[in-house]
């Protein structure tokens, strides 16, 4: 069933690195809130050996179900 | 976050606050010259503000929590930490008590009883950290 929502982007996304960071407490919020949500987590720069992708230009961000993008923590 | 937009202005405000005082707190600890027992001098300092922030509320707004006590909630886990909870229980038995009540919030309670990534779950990188946190490990 989640596996389901996630492939027909019926979850929003938080991505971050996988730390805690300024991302945890938009995690907590969102646990809080029971909102089921996408915890996608990039490698830090320390755990990989491959460059950055564009994707990670602006950690964290957040879609919603509509795909909308946001950045700014406070905003998310 | 907030409910009516006086409530939202607080809470961003205080979003900004938070972010500022968890950077005074854990930043330090990852400088070449930290030294543990003046951060702990200075943590002591921000738990009176946190205190009188929270006053004899339930949450920083009031009976409800918003993202804000989420993300002070994060930053006293880091400061206990450091601190140490018993010493933290001892001269600020409310922030224990604050931690407590965000911790009882059923999803949360839900979530820090399940197993999670233990990268994730882990407050100090303790591969730059420059104190020892975790002194009995």
């Amino acid at each position: 069933m989640e596996e389901e929502k996630k492939k027909n982007g019926a979850m929003p996304t938080l991505a971050y690195y996988d730390i805690r960071g300024v991302a945890q407490a938009i995690r907590y919020q969102l646990i809080h809130q029971g909102v089921e949500f996408i915890d996608k987590k990039f490698p830090t720069n320390e755990d990989k050996s491959s460059t950055s992708s564009s994707d990670e230009a602006n950690l964290p961000y957040f879609i919603d179900v509509n795909g909308s993008k946001i950045t700014d923590v406070i905003e998310i | 976050m907030g409910a009516s937009d006086k409530e939202k202005q607080t809470c961003e405000k205080l979003a900004t606050d938070m972010a500022a005082l968890k950077k005074r707190i854990v930043d330090p600890c990852y400088n070449d010259d930290a030294n543990k027992e003046k951060l702990i001098e200075a943590i002591f300092k921000e738990f009176e503000t946190i205190k009188g922030l929270l006053d004899s509320k339930n949450f920083l707004l009031g009976k409800q929590p918003c993202f804000v006590d989420f993300s002070l909630y994060e930053t006293l886990v880091f400061a206990t930490l450091l601190v140490g909870k018993d010493m933290v229980a001892k001269t600020f038995p409310e922030l224990i008590s604050y931690q407590t009540r965000v911790e009882d919030l059923p999803n949360m309670k839900k979530h820090l009883t399940n197993n999670v990534p233990p990268k994730s779950n882990v407050p100090f990188n303790m591969r730059y950290c420059k104190i020892n946190v975790y002194p009995n490990k």
